[in-house]
């Protein structure tokens, strides 16, 4: 009521100031009129082709992805479409020529990753491109990198709204000022502030005749068009939430759905790249497992920022006209808003004033930070939509004379994957074994130093369980992180494609399991991102209906969680005459401990 | 209605606060500080005498019961907040953001002090090269935007003589200054943030062609600002022989090459000819590659032609490049 009766008192003196129209400039401190002090410096876009701490203005960031594009063969660009102001819209697709997986068992999955739908968010072109920059710079690291190109389809759409960017680059210290139509409050509309594209408005924040207008292009999508109201999506032009005159009756939108049409059998991942929020809006559809798949990859996406982004879901048959929608209900695919930071506190975050609407400045010094931390997460996605790891092929090796006694490998001819063995010796007991296990993407990541690091913000075990299954007993093979295999000529074995792929452990049988015949190799590993393997390499692994179809457990069941593989199977020879009195190693027996005694003392006895 | 109620007292604080003389010698509000202990006043109410409180204490020096009342407001939790969502962003904006007035404030004072203490220091002849590496770099940089020419001048040669580099931020201070000193070289080689990049553009203006040509050659070897280098040297090359040819030389560059191409389609060279050569003549891929992109980001219609005449007779890996560009 205090405030009530203040408020009064002062429309009674004639104070009431209202909510006017009007054109500000940010600026880092000591505002003055017509001022808004940010704390820090206004962002400038530089004419900057090269990455810099700092924002690129459009034909900087257009120069050089077509530069990247013409210098690589994998890097294809082109214009896709015209914005409704006749500009060129161009996507840029990054993958191989051909559009099967390295082992050729299957279609490649695709990737659709969008920026720039809001004008103002600028975090996001720059994000989207250091994502392109950085597979560029990587193209041919026989790991990371080169495995997301050889198996999946990246496609990328920079800049969406290009009129609407190039207007905000255009006055990127000035904003325009005006009532929020639903709200009534006062808030920044255009010039650097401004969000939708350029429907029925001019460049010109002297005309101030037009200057709300535009379409909000996120709620210009069906299934949800205009099934939202008030502040969430709008039926007036001049709300900064104008969802349009029909689903897609904006050239930008028709463009976007031209580009996942094109992806469609293959799509299984879309992302659109905003800012601010700090977190990952998605959706809860009718489809469970698409909701859970969703849910466990936007886990692993926010927890590899430094400060972690969360996961917000719409409830089922809600929206409000937005991409991430279309791209759910109609492709069934994990379908992301990505609200790059900062959070909800906005550039208070890196010592602003706080002011508002400062999160969609974000401080130049923040830049490649963010680009890094993007690139991390998105990276991360595209790989872990490439599909689940699956066993590609092993070998047992003796240790001491580097000889092959076992080894097979999974092949595929005309579609049919199956288990070839090539060679397949008994093992016996007491010999030193290296146990080679290659899967069919790079499992690891290293640091600068070359060690084995989880990726950022994972947290999988990194070291493979390996077991040896016989019929009486079992033995825990010696595995550690440090078996992976960042070499291709390393012995005994390099990796099998990609760094990091395969894993060199090493056993030794007890008597009783080298006396059997049957010794099956149980494999339990997660891939960088925390996904199991595929147990059953027969059935390859591919994407539909919103689920993973192929991905068996260990029980042969198909689901979305994988598990162990039993695939293969060992076979053991007991010497002649042997006790079978000793146990497997991994039962801890007191014989097999005193026998690693023995073994121990006599290493260490001096030479003659 | 509560939200109207929030908005109607947000403006009417707004306006209290826009009827404060500037330099009005202000004091804490004992009265205010009196209600925040005892819980006799409206939390809008209270927050907004101690959001105008914290805010007109700025124009004063800072006394010491000043400064203790503010650090004591810090924490101050915000109640009184507007609940907006903006496209889809739901935010809880504090109505009076009285712990955010209270921290500028003291920002405010504490960066004054350290320019003062700068500024006494140097009266005083006790400024040394020492001093200027214990000073924070941010006050020096303010010290350096407001210092008179004799002060500066001497300071500048101090620092810029010192074995240790100044902070970036105290280069580019200098470079706005002093455009003329080995301060902008300096920065140019070893600047990494935009700021000092508008503070190398703004130095610039004061410089002679050739030297402007030699501060944004400086800056094409430094790997953080090389684009902007480039991009300066674009807008130089028609008044300056040598950065055209830097140009020329740098579409060949593995590194350069795409920077040196929008350098030159963004230049008033007239560069059609010569690209249409470089393309047709040259064995450097490279040096076609970045050829080819500066005719396309030329986009004129007589740059286009050119690469459409080129274009059926270019490699294969180029040829399919340019036609889905041109298509």
């Amino acid at each position: 009521m205090a405030a009530l009766r203040l408020a009064c008192a002062l429309v009674a003196l004639g104070c009431w100031t209202g909510v006017q129209a009007r054109i500000v400039d940010y600026v880092e401190d000591n505002a003055g009129s017509g001022e808004i002090a940010l704390g820090y410096p206004p962002p400038i876009p530089a004419s900057s082709v090269q990455a810099f701490a700092g924002f690129r203005d459009y034909d900087a960031l257009l120069a050089r992805l077509l530069g990247l594009d013409l210098a690589s063969t994998q890097l294809s660009g082109e214009p896709v479409g015209l914005s409704h102001a006749g500009r060129e819209i161009w996507a840029f697709t990054y993958s191989d020529p051909d559009t099967r997986t390295r082992n050729g068992t299957a279609s490649e999955g695709a990737v659709l990753h969008s920026g720039g739908i809001h004008a103002r968010e600028w975090q996001a072109p720059e994000a989207v491109v250091g994502i392109i920059e950085r597979l560029a710079g990587n193209e041919a690291d026989e790991g990371f990198h080169q495995f997301l190109l050889e198996n999946l389809e990246l496609r990328f759409i920079p800049v969406l709204n290009v009129d609407g960017f190039r207007q905000t680059q255009r006055y990127p210290v000035s904003t325009h000022i005006d009532v929020d139509i639903e709200q009534g409050n006062s808030a920044p509309r255009d010039g650097r502030q401004r969000r939708k594209n350029m429907r029925d408005t001019d460049e010109d924040l002297a005309t101030t005749s037009d200057l709300l207008n535009g379409v909000d292009l996120n709620r210009n999508f069906d299934p949800f068009w205009a099934a939202a109201s008030g502040t969430r999506s709008s039926a007036n032009p001049g709300s900064i939430v104008y969802h349009g005159t029909g689903p897609a009756s904006e050239a930008e939108s028709r463009i976007l759905l031209v580009q996942a049409d094109a992806l469609s059998d293959r799509l299984r991942l879309f992302i659109d790249t905003h800012s601010f929020g700090r977190v990952l809006f998605g959706n809860d559809t009718h489809n469970s497992r698409l909701n859970a798949l969703s849910r466990s990859l936007a886990a692993s996406m926010g927890r590899s920022a430094s400060q972690p982004y969360g996961y917000a879901a719409a409830p089922v048959n809600q929206g409000i006209g937005a991409t991430d929608e279309v791209f759910a209900y109609y492709y069934e695919v994990p379908s992301f808003t990505l609200e790059i930071e900062p959070s909800i506190n906005g550039a208070s975050e890196y010592g602003g004033h706080g002011v508002d609407h400062d999160g969609f400045i974000l401080p130049e010094a923040q830049v490649p930070r963010m680009r890094a931390e993007i690139g991390d997460m998105a990276l991360l996605a595209y790989y872990r939509q490439s599909g689940p790891p699956n066993v590609e092929a092993v070998a047992v090796l003796d240790a001491d004379s580097g000889q092959t006694r076992f080894a097979a490998h999974w092949s595929t001819t005309s579609g049919t994957r199956r288990l070839i063995v090539d060679q397949a010796e008994s093992l016996t007991a007491d010999t030193d074994y290296l146990l080679w296990i290659a899967f069919n993407k790079p499992m690891r990541k290293r640091n600068a130093r070359n060690q084995v690091v989880q990726y950022p913000g994972q947290t999988v075990a990194l070291a493979p369980q390996i077991r040896l299954l016989g019929t009486q007993s079992e033995l825990t093979v010696n595995s550690s992180a440090n078996g992976w295999i960042a070499d291709p000529q390393a012995t005994p074995r390099g990796f099998l494609n990609y760094r990091d792929d395969s894993h060199l452990s090493s056993f030794r049988l007890s008597t009783d399991l080298a006396a059997s015949d049957n010794l099956r190799l149980d494999i339990a590993v997660s891939d960088l991102s925390g996904l199991a393997l595929d147990a059953d390499p027969a059935t390859p692994v591919n994407w539909n209906q919103g689920h993973w179809t192929g991905y068996q457990d260990e029980a042969g069941v198909d689901g979305d969680a994988g598990g162990s593989d039993g695939q293969i199977v060992l076979r053991g020879r007991a010497p002649a005459g042997d006790s079978p009195a000793v146990t497997g190693g991994g039962s801890g027996s007191l014989g097999q401990l005193l026998l690693l005694i023995l073994a121990g003392c006599l290493r260490r006895r001096p030479a003659p | 209605m509560m939200t109207i109620l929030t908005r109607l007292s947000r403006v009417a604080a707004l306006a209290l606060v826009c009827w404060i003389p500037a330099g009005a010698a202000a004091t804490v509000d004992w009265s205010a500080r009196q209600a925040l202990w005892e819980g006799t006043l409206d939390a809008a109410e209270l927050e907004l005498r101690l959001y105008r409180n914290a805010v007109e204490l700025r124009q004063t020096s800072g006394s010491e019961s000043s400064r203790v009342w503010l650090q004591s407001l810090l924490d101050y939790p915000v109640h009184t907040t507007r609940e907006q969502y903006d496209a889809g962003h739901h935010l809880l904006i504090p109505v009076y953001p009285v712990a955010t007035a209270a921290r500028t404030t003291l920002a405010v004072w504490a960066a004054r002090k350290e320019v003062a203490a700068i500024d006494e220091a140097v009266r005083a002849g006790r400024f040394a090269p020492t001093l200027a590496k214990a000073a924070n770099p941010s006050a020096l940089a303010r010290w350096i935007e407001t210092a008179t020419a004799p002060d500066l001048e001497r300071i500048a040669t101090s620092l810029l003589e010192a074995n240790a580099p100044p902070a970036e931020s105290v280069l580019a201070a200098l470079a706005r200054r002093l455009p003329g000193s080995t301060a902008v070289l300096s920065l140019a080689r070893s600047a990494v943030d935009a700021a000092s990049l508008a503070a190398l553009k703004q130095a610039s203006l004061s410089l002679d062609l050739s030297a402007q040509y030699q501060l944004w050659s400086v800056l094409t070897d430094n790997a953080a600002l090389a684009g902007a280098g480039w991009s300066a040297l674009g807008q130089l090359a028609h008044r300056h022989p040598g950065a055209a040819a830097r140009l020329w030389q740098a579409l060949s560059d593995p590194r350069h090459g795409t920077s040196a191409a929008r350098a030159l389609a963004d230049s008033r060279l007239a560069l059609i000819d010569e690209l249409e050569t470089r393309l047709r003549l040259s064995g450097n891929a490279n040096e076609q590659r970045s050829a080819a992109l500066a005719l396309y980001l030329r986009g004129t219609p007589a740059a286009r032609a050119a690469l459409e005449r080129y274009s059926a007779s270019a490699r294969t890996d180029l040829q399919q490049d340019l036609a889905r560009w041109l298509h």
